[in-house]
Protein backbone atom coordinates (compact mmCIF):
# COMPACT_ATOMS: atom_id res chain seq x y z
CA UNK A 1 0.00 0.00 0.00
CA UNK A 2 2.78 1.89 -1.05
CA UNK A 3 2.46 5.97 0.20
CA UNK A 4 -1.28 5.18 1.34
CA UNK A 5 -2.26 5.92 5.00
CA UNK A 6 -4.40 3.23 6.61
CA UNK A 7 -7.49 4.11 7.72
CA UNK A 8 -8.34 4.40 11.98
CA UNK A 9 -8.46 1.58 13.12
CA UNK A 10 -11.59 0.81 15.62
CA UNK A 11 -12.23 -1.91 18.22
CA UNK A 12 -15.28 -2.50 17.80
CA UNK A 13 -18.05 -3.46 15.01
CA UNK A 14 -17.93 -6.74 16.59
CA UNK A 15 -20.26 -9.12 18.67
CA UNK A 16 -23.89 -9.10 19.52
CA UNK A 17 -24.80 -6.12 17.52
CA UNK A 18 -27.15 -4.08 20.56
CA UNK A 19 -24.16 -4.76 22.77
CA UNK A 20 -21.75 -3.31 21.15
CA UNK A 21 -24.18 -0.18 20.07
CA UNK A 22 -24.95 -0.14 23.98
CA UNK A 23 -21.31 0.22 24.85
CA UNK A 24 -20.95 3.40 22.22
CA UNK A 25 -24.32 4.74 24.19
CA UNK A 26 -22.85 4.11 27.64
CA UNK A 27 -19.38 5.55 26.92
CA UNK A 28 -21.09 8.69 25.47
CA UNK A 29 -24.27 9.29 28.27
CA UNK A 30 -21.05 9.33 30.60
CA UNK A 31 -18.88 11.54 28.45
CA UNK A 32 -21.84 14.31 27.77
CA UNK A 33 -22.48 14.42 31.97
CA UNK A 34 -19.35 15.43 32.80
CA UNK A 35 -19.25 18.60 34.49
CA UNK A 36 -15.62 20.10 32.88
CA UNK A 37 -14.22 22.96 31.76
CA UNK A 38 -14.17 23.16 28.07
CA UNK A 39 -11.16 21.29 27.23
CA UNK A 40 -9.11 21.43 24.40
CA UNK A 41 -8.42 18.24 23.35
CA UNK A 42 -11.53 15.49 24.47
CA UNK A 43 -10.33 12.92 27.14
CA UNK A 44 -10.00 9.26 25.95
CA UNK A 45 -13.29 6.98 25.84
CA UNK A 46 -13.55 5.68 29.72
CA UNK A 47 -10.95 8.40 31.00
CA UNK A 48 -13.05 10.85 33.72
CA UNK A 49 -15.25 7.65 34.61
CA UNK A 50 -16.16 8.66 38.61
CA UNK A 51 -13.49 11.46 38.81
CA UNK A 52 -14.94 15.06 38.96
CA UNK A 53 -18.12 16.56 39.11
CA UNK A 54 -21.05 14.64 37.09
CA UNK A 55 -24.44 15.69 36.09
CA UNK A 56 -26.94 13.01 37.87
CA UNK A 57 -28.88 11.38 34.53
CA UNK A 58 -32.67 10.49 34.69
CA UNK A 59 -33.10 9.41 31.21
CA UNK A 60 -31.74 8.74 28.20
CA UNK A 61 -33.32 9.22 24.77
CA UNK A 62 -32.31 7.81 21.24
CA UNK A 63 -33.74 7.32 18.49
CA UNK A 64 -33.55 4.38 15.73
CA UNK A 65 -33.59 4.64 12.21
CA UNK A 66 -36.07 1.76 10.47
CA UNK A 67 -33.12 0.60 8.13
CA UNK A 68 -30.72 -0.28 11.34
CA UNK A 69 -31.78 -3.96 12.07
CA UNK A 70 -31.76 -2.41 15.50
CA UNK A 71 -34.10 -3.91 18.06
CA UNK A 72 -35.21 -1.81 20.99
CA UNK A 73 -35.84 -4.04 23.50
CA UNK A 74 -32.66 -5.70 23.15
CA UNK A 75 -31.25 -2.41 22.87
CA UNK A 76 -32.64 -1.84 26.40
CA UNK A 77 -31.65 -4.93 28.07
CA UNK A 78 -27.62 -4.51 27.02
CA UNK A 79 -27.91 -0.81 28.44
CA UNK A 80 -29.47 -1.97 31.68
CA UNK A 81 -26.97 -4.74 31.69
CA UNK A 82 -24.04 -2.31 31.42
CA UNK A 83 -25.46 0.02 33.27
CA UNK A 84 -25.32 -2.02 36.47
CA UNK A 85 -23.04 -0.47 39.31
CA UNK A 86 -22.68 2.63 37.40
CA UNK A 87 -23.86 6.00 38.05
CA UNK A 88 -26.20 5.57 35.75
CA UNK A 89 -27.77 2.25 36.87
CA UNK A 90 -31.50 2.74 37.14
CA UNK A 91 -31.91 5.48 34.33
CA UNK A 92 -34.42 4.84 31.91
CA UNK A 93 -33.35 4.45 28.36
CA UNK A 94 -36.62 5.85 25.85
CA UNK A 95 -36.15 4.22 22.36
CA UNK A 96 -37.75 5.62 19.63
CA UNK A 97 -38.39 3.66 16.36
CA UNK A 98 -38.16 6.22 13.66
CA UNK A 99 -39.66 5.24 10.02
CA UNK A 100 -37.03 5.13 7.33
CA UNK A 101 -37.40 8.26 4.63
CA UNK A 102 -36.38 8.14 1.33
CA UNK A 103 -36.60 11.41 -1.34
CA UNK A 104 -38.07 9.93 -5.13
CA UNK A 105 -35.23 10.90 -8.11
CA UNK A 106 -38.20 11.51 -10.07
CA UNK A 107 -40.09 14.49 -8.33
CA UNK A 108 -38.11 14.90 -5.64
CA UNK A 109 -41.01 14.09 -3.27
CA UNK A 110 -40.07 12.68 0.58
CA UNK A 111 -41.79 10.14 2.00
CA UNK A 112 -41.85 7.50 5.06
CA UNK A 113 -40.84 3.88 3.80
CA UNK A 114 -44.11 1.84 4.94
CA UNK A 115 -44.14 -1.86 4.64
CA UNK A 116 -40.52 -2.38 2.90
CA UNK A 117 -42.28 -0.07 -0.03
CA UNK A 118 -39.97 2.27 -1.33
CA UNK A 119 -42.36 3.01 -4.24
CA UNK A 120 -43.32 7.07 -5.10
CA UNK A 121 -46.60 7.16 -4.47
CA UNK A 122 -46.58 9.97 -7.03
CA UNK A 123 -44.37 8.54 -9.50
CA UNK A 124 -45.80 4.84 -8.98
CA UNK A 125 -41.75 3.98 -9.42
CA UNK A 126 -38.91 2.83 -6.74
CA UNK A 127 -36.03 5.14 -7.59
CA UNK A 128 -34.96 6.67 -3.86
CA UNK A 129 -32.47 7.94 -2.52
CA UNK A 130 -32.42 8.04 1.55
CA UNK A 131 -33.19 11.15 3.18
CA UNK A 132 -32.97 9.18 6.68
CA UNK A 133 -33.53 5.94 8.45
CA UNK A 134 -29.52 4.66 8.70
CA UNK A 135 -28.77 6.25 12.29
CA UNK A 136 -29.16 5.77 15.82
CA UNK A 137 -28.98 8.99 17.49
CA UNK A 138 -28.59 9.83 21.29
CA UNK A 139 -31.05 12.77 21.33
CA UNK A 140 -30.82 13.61 24.76
CA UNK A 141 -30.12 13.13 28.27
CA UNK A 142 -32.37 14.44 31.09
CA UNK A 143 -30.22 15.66 34.37
CA UNK A 144 -31.66 16.78 37.12
CA UNK A 145 -30.75 20.66 37.53
CA UNK B 1 -32.98 19.78 32.54
CA UNK B 2 -33.01 18.22 28.73
CA UNK B 3 -29.11 18.08 27.50
CA UNK B 4 -29.35 18.31 23.61
CA UNK B 5 -27.07 15.69 22.22
CA UNK B 6 -28.03 14.52 18.76
CA UNK B 7 -24.94 12.27 18.37
CA UNK B 8 -24.86 9.26 15.56
CA UNK B 9 -23.51 6.32 17.62
CA UNK B 10 -21.97 4.89 15.18
CA UNK B 11 -19.90 7.87 13.71
CA UNK B 12 -16.88 5.47 14.34
CA UNK B 13 -17.88 3.02 12.06
CA UNK B 14 -19.33 5.72 9.05
CA UNK B 15 -15.82 7.86 9.56
CA UNK B 16 -13.99 4.57 8.95
CA UNK B 17 -16.27 4.03 5.72
CA UNK B 18 -15.47 7.23 4.51
CA UNK B 19 -11.67 7.17 4.66
CA UNK B 20 -11.66 3.86 3.26
CA UNK B 21 -13.69 5.12 0.18
CA UNK B 22 -10.49 8.03 -0.43
CA UNK B 23 -7.84 5.71 0.24
CA UNK B 24 -9.76 3.20 -2.66
CA UNK B 25 -10.41 6.51 -4.67
CA UNK B 26 -6.61 7.90 -3.92
CA UNK B 27 -5.65 4.43 -5.22
CA UNK B 28 -7.57 3.86 -8.16
CA UNK B 29 -8.91 0.78 -7.19
CA UNK B 30 -12.97 -0.47 -7.58
CA UNK B 31 -14.35 -2.19 -4.66
CA UNK B 32 -16.88 -4.71 -5.15
CA UNK B 33 -18.68 -5.84 -1.84
CA UNK B 34 -20.48 -9.97 -2.58
CA UNK B 35 -23.22 -10.19 0.09
CA UNK B 36 -25.62 -13.32 -0.29
CA UNK B 37 -26.29 -16.41 1.52
CA UNK B 38 -23.94 -19.15 2.73
CA UNK B 39 -23.67 -21.90 -0.58
CA UNK B 40 -25.61 -19.05 -2.53
CA UNK B 41 -22.28 -19.33 -5.08
CA UNK B 42 -20.46 -16.09 -3.83
CA UNK B 43 -16.73 -17.94 -4.15
CA UNK B 44 -17.94 -19.74 -7.23
CA UNK B 45 -18.94 -16.27 -8.72
CA UNK B 46 -15.47 -15.87 -8.48
CA UNK B 47 -13.87 -18.59 -10.02
CA UNK B 48 -16.18 -18.05 -12.64
CA UNK B 49 -15.41 -15.24 -13.38
CA UNK B 50 -11.72 -13.94 -11.86
CA UNK B 51 -9.65 -15.97 -14.34
CA UNK B 52 -11.17 -13.84 -17.07
CA UNK B 53 -11.19 -10.76 -15.21
CA UNK B 54 -7.11 -11.18 -14.24
CA UNK B 55 -6.63 -10.82 -18.11
CA UNK B 56 -7.59 -7.02 -18.16
CA UNK B 57 -7.36 -6.27 -14.75
CA UNK B 58 -5.28 -6.77 -11.45
CA UNK B 59 -7.67 -8.55 -9.03
CA UNK B 60 -7.62 -9.30 -5.63
CA UNK B 61 -9.55 -10.17 -2.97
CA UNK B 62 -10.64 -9.94 0.58
CA UNK B 63 -12.58 -13.28 1.84
CA UNK B 64 -14.45 -12.94 5.04
CA UNK B 65 -15.18 -15.79 7.09
CA UNK B 66 -16.17 -17.18 10.16
CA UNK B 67 -13.85 -20.35 10.41
CA UNK B 68 -11.38 -21.96 7.84
CA UNK B 69 -9.61 -20.91 4.97
CA UNK B 70 -11.51 -22.95 2.19
CA UNK B 71 -12.60 -19.86 0.45
CA UNK B 72 -9.25 -18.51 0.75
CA UNK B 73 -7.96 -21.31 -0.51
CA UNK B 74 -10.16 -21.51 -3.89
CA UNK B 75 -9.29 -17.98 -4.46
CA UNK B 76 -5.98 -18.45 -4.01
CA UNK B 77 -5.66 -21.82 -6.31
CA UNK B 78 -6.48 -19.26 -9.40
CA UNK B 79 -3.39 -17.39 -8.50
CA UNK B 80 -5.15 -14.18 -6.95
CA UNK B 81 -4.10 -12.59 -3.91
CA UNK B 82 -6.31 -13.31 -1.51
CA UNK B 83 -6.25 -11.82 2.21
CA UNK B 84 -8.54 -13.51 4.75
CA UNK B 85 -10.72 -12.24 7.43
CA UNK B 86 -11.76 -14.99 10.14
CA UNK B 87 -14.26 -13.36 12.46
CA UNK B 88 -14.27 -15.71 14.39
CA UNK B 89 -17.91 -15.43 15.04
CA UNK B 90 -19.07 -12.20 13.71
CA UNK B 91 -21.99 -12.66 10.71
CA UNK B 92 -20.78 -9.74 8.87
CA UNK B 93 -17.33 -8.01 7.84
CA UNK B 94 -17.63 -4.19 9.35
CA UNK B 95 -15.48 -1.13 8.21
CA UNK B 96 -12.52 -1.36 11.04
CA UNK B 97 -12.15 -5.03 9.75
CA UNK B 98 -11.29 -4.31 5.99
CA UNK B 99 -9.54 -1.09 6.74
CA UNK B 100 -6.92 -3.99 8.83
CA UNK B 101 -7.34 -5.92 5.58
CA UNK B 102 -6.27 -2.80 3.37
CA UNK B 103 -2.92 -2.66 5.17
CA UNK B 104 -1.91 -6.46 3.67
CA UNK B 105 -2.95 -5.48 0.20
CA UNK B 106 -1.36 -4.33 -2.33
CA UNK B 107 -3.26 -1.48 -3.52
CA UNK B 108 -0.96 -0.02 -5.77
CA UNK B 109 -0.99 -3.57 -8.06
CA UNK B 110 -4.57 -3.68 -7.90
CA UNK B 111 -7.62 -2.64 -9.92
CA UNK B 112 -10.69 -4.48 -8.57
CA UNK B 113 -10.92 -5.72 -5.29
CA UNK B 114 -13.72 -8.18 -4.20
CA UNK B 115 -14.68 -8.44 -0.76
CA UNK B 116 -16.43 -11.46 -0.35
CA UNK B 117 -18.45 -11.25 2.91
CA UNK B 118 -19.55 -13.70 5.27
CA UNK B 119 -22.65 -15.65 4.05
CA UNK B 120 -25.66 -13.99 5.49
CA UNK B 121 -28.29 -11.41 3.93
CA UNK B 122 -28.62 -9.56 6.71
CA UNK B 123 -26.12 -8.22 8.70
CA UNK B 124 -23.20 -7.12 5.48
CA UNK B 125 -26.27 -5.32 4.33
CA UNK B 126 -26.30 -3.06 6.84
CA UNK B 127 -22.42 -2.28 6.89
CA UNK B 128 -21.05 0.57 4.48
CA UNK B 129 -17.52 -0.78 4.18
CA UNK B 130 -16.76 2.32 1.88
CA UNK B 131 -17.06 -0.21 -1.09
CA UNK B 132 -18.24 0.77 -4.95
CA UNK B 133 -20.76 -1.44 -4.74
CA UNK B 134 -22.36 -4.15 -2.99
CA UNK B 135 -22.98 -7.26 -5.08
CA UNK B 136 -26.19 -9.01 -4.18
CA UNK B 137 -25.96 -12.85 -4.76
CA UNK B 138 -29.26 -14.84 -4.54
CA UNK B 139 -29.53 -18.63 -5.81
CA UNK B 140 -32.21 -20.03 -7.14
CA UNK B 141 -32.61 -22.67 -4.43
CA UNK B 142 -32.97 -19.91 -1.80
CA UNK B 143 -36.82 -19.10 -3.44
CA UNK B 144 -38.02 -16.27 -5.12
CA UNK B 145 -39.62 -14.86 -2.10
CA UNK B 146 -36.28 -13.51 -0.69
CA UNK B 147 -36.44 -9.36 -1.94
CA UNK B 148 -39.23 -8.23 0.09
CA UNK B 149 -37.91 -10.85 3.42
CA UNK B 150 -34.27 -8.82 3.26
CA UNK B 151 -35.25 -5.54 1.03
CA UNK B 152 -32.61 -3.66 2.49
CA UNK B 153 -29.58 -5.64 0.85
CA UNK B 154 -31.63 -5.49 -2.22
CA UNK B 155 -32.07 -1.72 -1.92
CA UNK B 156 -28.45 -0.91 -1.38
CA UNK B 157 -27.28 -3.53 -3.95
CA UNK B 158 -25.78 -2.25 -7.08
CA UNK B 159 -26.76 -4.90 -9.34
CA UNK B 160 -28.24 -8.66 -8.76
CA UNK B 161 -26.41 -11.87 -9.55
CA UNK B 162 -29.44 -14.58 -9.53
CA UNK B 163 -27.17 -17.83 -9.83
CA UNK B 164 -27.75 -21.39 -10.15
CA UNK B 165 -30.10 -20.69 -13.19
CA UNK B 166 -28.87 -23.92 -14.56
CA UNK B 167 -31.27 -25.59 -11.86
CA UNK B 168 -34.01 -23.61 -12.98
CA UNK B 169 -35.64 -26.76 -14.81
CA UNK B 170 -36.12 -28.43 -11.13
CA UNK B 171 -36.63 -25.95 -9.19
CA UNK B 172 -40.25 -23.72 -9.14
CA UNK B 173 -38.37 -20.27 -8.98
CA UNK B 174 -41.03 -17.42 -9.90
CA UNK B 175 -38.83 -14.99 -12.21
CA UNK B 176 -42.19 -12.45 -12.20
CA UNK B 177 -42.42 -12.50 -8.16
CA UNK B 178 -38.64 -11.71 -8.02
CA UNK B 179 -39.36 -8.95 -10.53
CA UNK B 180 -42.24 -7.83 -8.55
CA UNK B 181 -41.02 -7.69 -5.52
CA UNK B 182 -37.27 -5.50 -7.14
CA UNK B 183 -39.97 -3.02 -8.16
CA UNK B 184 -41.35 -2.30 -4.69
CA UNK B 185 -37.64 -2.38 -3.40
CA UNK B 186 -35.31 -0.83 -6.66
CA UNK B 187 -36.54 0.09 -10.03
CA UNK B 188 -33.84 -0.34 -12.87
CA UNK B 189 -31.67 -2.57 -10.77
CA UNK B 190 -29.31 -4.57 -13.15
CA UNK B 191 -30.20 -8.39 -12.79
CA UNK B 192 -27.25 -11.00 -13.96
CA UNK B 193 -29.00 -14.45 -14.57
CA UNK B 194 -25.85 -16.71 -14.57
CA UNK B 195 -24.50 -20.28 -13.32
CA UNK B 196 -20.98 -20.44 -11.62
CA UNK B 197 -21.49 -23.73 -12.74
CA UNK B 198 -21.53 -24.11 -16.29
CA UNK B 199 -20.07 -20.31 -16.97
CA UNK B 200 -23.53 -19.51 -18.80
CA UNK B 201 -24.40 -15.56 -17.82
CA UNK B 202 -21.03 -14.54 -16.43
CA UNK B 203 -20.20 -12.52 -19.45
CA UNK B 204 -22.89 -9.82 -19.09
CA UNK B 205 -22.03 -9.51 -15.15
CA UNK B 206 -18.31 -9.01 -16.24
CA UNK B 207 -19.19 -5.92 -18.70
CA UNK B 208 -20.74 -4.33 -15.40
CA UNK B 209 -17.86 -5.19 -13.55
CA UNK B 210 -15.52 -3.59 -16.27
CA UNK B 211 -18.19 -0.96 -17.07
CA UNK B 212 -17.59 0.37 -13.12
CA UNK B 213 -14.29 0.26 -13.32
CA UNK B 214 -13.66 2.44 -16.26
CA UNK B 215 -16.40 4.93 -15.15
CA UNK B 216 -14.14 5.17 -11.60
CA UNK B 217 -10.66 4.64 -12.52
CA UNK B 218 -10.37 4.70 -16.69
CA UNK B 219 -7.77 2.25 -17.94
CA UNK B 220 -7.05 -0.73 -15.82
CA UNK B 221 -3.28 -1.71 -15.08
CA UNK B 222 -1.42 -3.85 -18.07
CA UNK B 223 -1.78 -6.99 -15.83
CA UNK B 224 1.68 -8.47 -15.42
CA UNK B 225 2.75 -4.63 -14.87
CA UNK B 226 4.16 -4.60 -11.27
CA UNK B 227 2.70 -0.74 -10.48
CA UNK B 228 -0.02 1.52 -11.64
CA UNK B 229 1.12 4.66 -13.41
Amino acid sequence: MAGAQPPGLGTRGSGVHELTLAQSLVEAVLRETEVRPPAPTPLPVGEGQGEGPVRRVTAVRVAVGGLTHVEPENLKFWYEELTRGTRLAGTSLLVEKRPTRVRCQRCGREFAVLANSFVCPDCGVADVRLASGDEVILESIEVEE
Amino acid sequence: MKLKVALDLDRAGKDVAAAIRALLARERVLALNLIGSPGCGKTALLEATLPELAKTHAVAVIEGDIATSRDADRIRALGVPCHLINTGGTCHLPPNLIARALQDVDLASTDILFIENVGNLVCPSTQDVGEDAKVAVLSLPEGDDKVLKYPRLFREAGCLVLNKVDLAGVLRFRREQLASDLAQVKHGLPVFELSALTGVGCPSFLEWVRGLYQKKCGRPTVPGRRRKA
